[in-house]
């Protein structure tokens, strides 16, 4: 029931925002926002109009006009790829580090590095990761991206590294303080008291207290690594689903490239709860 | 017998209604409480007493059932001024006095709430009156008026509970399980202080425990409970001698002794609710075994009883 | 020595570049050494050609060197300051006011109908900045409205969406303080609802309602510079289609980060540092405002960890002293 309700209220927000370009207009004459519903209906009539008729619509790209359903494999196989390399690698290296090796002395460098990170907003992290790539190729002349659709591999794996900055910065700061508060409860101390290994405490005891925020939190890690990733395919190039988005301000792209994001990040969600079950049922009850 | 101060009518309190998880709290429990006398509750962990307390008091709102206070419904109110009366007249202290304080206040402001609610002080110097007043009464002084609850023992933070409860000069107080908290030593003191009071300022009390031993020596009568059902409501001399029920024996003989002797010999009777073979249509209900000595029990039972009776 | 480790460094240094960061706020057009229409005339000091675009450090006049045109790098920066912080702090504002006030009062309810946690997860999946993108694109470039009358309208709708997410943190926190006893007490003894949001759950959450409020201001800056990246501007875009360049009206700072973006790729790359390198003191400066005040509330309620956790608190707990204890 709550499913049903949220999927619904997702539905309605999509058309919302997609329908806003055509809603809010500038009304010359008095120099103001002025705002014209009648765009609204306008174009959910339309879209629903070539949903029907089992075209997905047009959209458009510079002075050209292409199909959608051209191109929307395309992108969203790209824009699928970078999310999950993205969110899969933040879960681990949060995991890693927050939890089970936190003991190395390395990893207390890395934790105050990315306290200081987790300080800075996302976005200028990002310019900050871009400047360092340019340096990067002007001192050494490693290509590590690549601002051309056609250049393949270079073009995926950067736009993965960025995505999952924020959000690793985010599940780590969350999985630390949570580290640091679960290591204070008393059945750690009796588990030390047995003399068990950290290893084992950090994996029978530790993680299974953290595991229900993990998964609570994994919809605002996913939300994150999708506003990075639009903001990364916009500066980068990249062919993904962003592209009906940020191109146009039709209704018709706009609406069905919030759709796709939407169950590229089901799908997601989905294969990260898979992996984190198979992960307790694998390591945790032997 | 004097005159009912609070009569409890059927009262119902279920959670989770209409769901596979549904609990009856309290099921269908009737008593009267008389004007200046302790009954006393007691049952074990989850039998409903605290739930009844709170009912009462309407923490909670009851699923059915009606509880008259003066003759008057307590639960049926709707009116705000109305609902402000009956909190004045009927007060609450609770189990844990470490969660029951607001760590953020100082004791004046804990104990003054409800002379602020209620608006029962003329200006600032007459509240700090009442509260130096309230202080004293519980057996605390005057410099303990600006601290803040942490820096209390527990027997003074219960206390302070009471003072709180006093300061709205209730006429009936529910006490929740208020020395289980407490230390050994220290349960005594708090107890004879709210027999004290009860003398001083004629207060009538519902002592909710489950430690018989203690309930003995505060209350008058004493209800037991079991599975949110009143099994068993006699005077306590009563209650101690002639207890009917046997899951009330099964209480009896689970109270410790502080004689090595007898308690060697101590038999434990344990309590099955199977053995009363109750059949399908057989009203059970509280039938009077004597005068102020109710038995939850069958018709069947009832004779049984009867025979067995001392008198 | 001790002592002076256990000194709450992040507090005060937050404390003091906020200072700074407000002092500037206020006094930035007036400290200013040019206006920000002053533009730099190519010109020979001492045989050497000096002209824009001026790179950092080369002239006194010009501090941080100038744009393409010889705009003043530093004097742009003085007057755009004012409207991040100003910007940032209103919206912050409205929804921590609203957010809170609607949180504490939805937390007294028993039970959260299932719609609201619905909306609430619904409107988490879909970032911010993607509605506000929405709702600002069509009249942001090169728009005829005043740019007063675009940065209310932002200010008003960035509001209004980051609402929801306060209230559902407000919410959880207040209504795990209305289960504690303390409040059965006071309804006992008649408190209305109000009584008890203000005298019994609100001072409960006051710290952690402050720290959330520094760290939120930060949120509506990481915002604005998302939205500076998709070349929108609050107060508005100015388009210029032959050179393909986008300006900032209002000299906002995270607008002057986006503006300045393509640089990125070239020699004059600073014209971009210059501001982000801004943006980035006043993101940390609130960061450790507000970590600093963390650290000054919590260190006093803090358990310690039975195993070695990566991170010890430096800071020892302090004790209220009530009485002075006398020395005989």
């Amino acid at each position: 029931m709550k499913i049903l309700q949220q999927v619904l209220f997702i539905f309605l927000l999509i058309i919302f925002l997609a329908a806003i370009p055509s809603i809010i207009e500038i009304d010359p004459a008095e120099k103001n926002i002025s705002w014209n519903w009648s765009g609204l209906g306008k174009g959910i009539g339309d879209f629903m109009n070539e949903i029907l008729n089992g075209s997905l619509g047009t959209y458009q790209i510079g002075n050209q006009i292409r199909y959608i359903s051209d191109d929307i494999f395309g992108y969203f196989l790209t824009s699928f790829s970078i999310l999950l390399a993205g969110v899969l690698s933040v879960i681990v290296i949060g995991l890693m580090l927050g939890i089970f090796l936190s003991q190395l002395r390395i990893t207390r460098f890395i934790h105050m590095l990315l306290n200081v990170l987790s300080a800075i907003p996302d976005f200028i992290l990002i310019i900050f990761s871009l400047v360092l790539a340019i340096k990067i190729y002007e001192v050494t002349g490693v290509r590590i991206i690549a601002f051309s659709p056609e250049s393949g591999v270079l073009n995926i794996w950067f736009p993965m590294v960025l995505t999952a900055i924020a959000p690793t910065l985010y599940l780590f700061k969350l999985i630390a303080v949570q580290y640091y508060q679960t290591s204070a409860e008393d059945y750690i101390r009796t588990a030390v008291s047995k003399g068990m290994g950290t290893n084992y405490i950090n994996f029978q005891h530790v993680y299974k207290n953290i595991e229900p925020f993990i998964i609570a939190e994994l919809t605002k890690v996913v939300s994150l690594a999708i506003g990075n990733l639009f903001i990364i395919e916009y500066l980068l190039n990249v062919p993904g689903i962003t592209k009906f988005i940020f191109q146009s301000n039709q209704f018709q792209p706009v609406a069905i490239g919030l759709f796709s994001m939407l169950l590229i990040s089901f799908i997601i969600y989905m294969s990260i709860r898979f992996v984190l079950y198979i992960f307790k049922r694998g390591f945790i009850y032997e | 017998m004097a005159e009912k101060l609070l009569e409890i009518k059927h009262l119902k309190q279920y959670f989770n209604i209409g769901r596979p998880n549904q609990v009856k709290a309290v099921d269908d429990v009737t008593f009267d409480i008389y004007k200046g006398e302790t009954l006393g509750l007691v049952g074990e962990s989850g039998c409903g007493k605290s739930t009844t307390g709170r009912t009462i008091i309407r923490l909670y709102d009851a699923t059915g059932g009606q509880v008259l206070f003066n003759g008057e419904d307590v639960h049926g109110k709707k009116s705000k001024s109305e609902l402000k009366k009956f909190n004045r007249k009927m007060q609450m202290i609770f189990q844990d006095p470490y969660a029951s304080l607001n760590p953020r206040m100082t004791v004046a402001d804990i104990i003054a709430e409800g002379i602020d609610i209620h608006g029962l002080a003329k200006g600032k110097k007459n509240r700090m009156e009442r509260v130096y007043q309230l202080l004293e009464t519980v057996g605390l002084n005057k410099e303990h008026a600006n601290r803040y609850p942490h820096e209390f023992s527990g027997g003074q933070r219960q206390r302070i509970g009471i003072a709180r409860a006093l300061a709205v000069e209730p006429e009936f107080i529910i006490a929740d399980e208020p020395i289980s908290a407490l230390d050994v030593s220290i349960q005594a003191q708090v107890v004879n202080l709210m027999k004290k009071l009860q003398r001083e300022k004629g207060l009538t009390y519902l002592f909710i425990a489950h430690d018989l031993s203690m309930v003995k020596y505060i209350s008058d009568r004493i209800g037991v409970m079991y599975f949110g059902k009143m099994v068993e409501l006699a005077p306590a001399d009563e209650l101690y001698k002639n207890a009917m029920h046997p899951y009330t024996k099964s209480l009896l003989s689970a109270i410790p002794l502080p004689d090595p002797e007898s308690e060697r010999t101590r038999r434990r009777i344990l309590y099955d609710p199977a053995a009363h073979h109750y059949e399908e249509n057989e009203k059970v209900e509280m039938r009077e075994l004597a005068p102020g000595h109710l038995v939850f029990c069958s018709e069947k039972e009832f004779e049984q009883y009867k025979t067995q009776y001392k008198k | 020595m001790n002592k002076f480790l256990s000194i709450n460094f992040t507090l005060y240094t937050g404390i003091a570049l906020t200072a700074i960061l407000i002092f500037l706020a206020v006094f930035g057009p007036f400290i200013a050494p040019h206006t920000i229409t002053d533009t730099l005339r190519t010109s020979y000091v001492d045989g050497k050609i000096i002209g824009p675009p001026l790179e950092p450090f080369m002239s006194m006049d010009y501090p941080l060197g100038t744009d393409r045109w010889g705009y003043d790098l530093f004097s742009m920066i003085l007057y755009g300051i004012r409207y991040t912080l100003v910007i940032s702090i209103t919206i912050t504002v409205i929804k921590m006011a609203a957010g809170s006030f609607l949180g504490l009062y939805i937390g007294t309810w028993r039970k959260v109908p299932q719609w609201i946690q619905a909306f609430e997860n619904a409107w988490s999946y879909i970032p911010l900045f993607l509605i506000l993108f929405f709702f600002l694109a069509p009249i942001s470039v090169n728009s005829e409205v005043n740019s007063f009358v675009l940065i209310f309208y932002f200010i008003i709708i960035a509001s209004i969406i980051s609402i929801p997410s306060i209230i559902s943190s407000v919410r959880k926190k207040s209504n795990e303080i209305f289960k504690s006893t303390f409040i059965e007490a006071a309804q006992t003894l008649g408190a209305s609802r109000h009584r008890i949001v203000w005298r019994h759950v609100f001072p409960q959450l006051k710290e952690s309602l402050l720290i959330m409020f520094i760290l939120e201001i930060v949120q509506v800056i990481a915002l604005m510079g998302q939205l500076a990246l998709m070349k929108i501007f609050i107060g508005g875009t100015i388009f210029r289609p032959d050179n393909n360049i986008y300006l900032s009206i209002t000299k906002e700072i995270a607008g002057l980060v986006g503006s300045a973006r393509e640089n990125i790729y070239s020699h004059t790359a600073y014209i971009l540092y210059v501001p982000l390198v801004l943006l980035l003191i006043i993101t940390i400066s609130f960061s450790l405002l507000a970590n600093g005040l963390k650290n000054h509330f919590q260190s006093t309620y803090q358990r310690t960890p039975w195993i070695k956790t990566s991170f010890e608190p430096k800071l020892k707990p302090k004790r209220k002293v009530y009485a002075k204890l006398k020395n005989k």
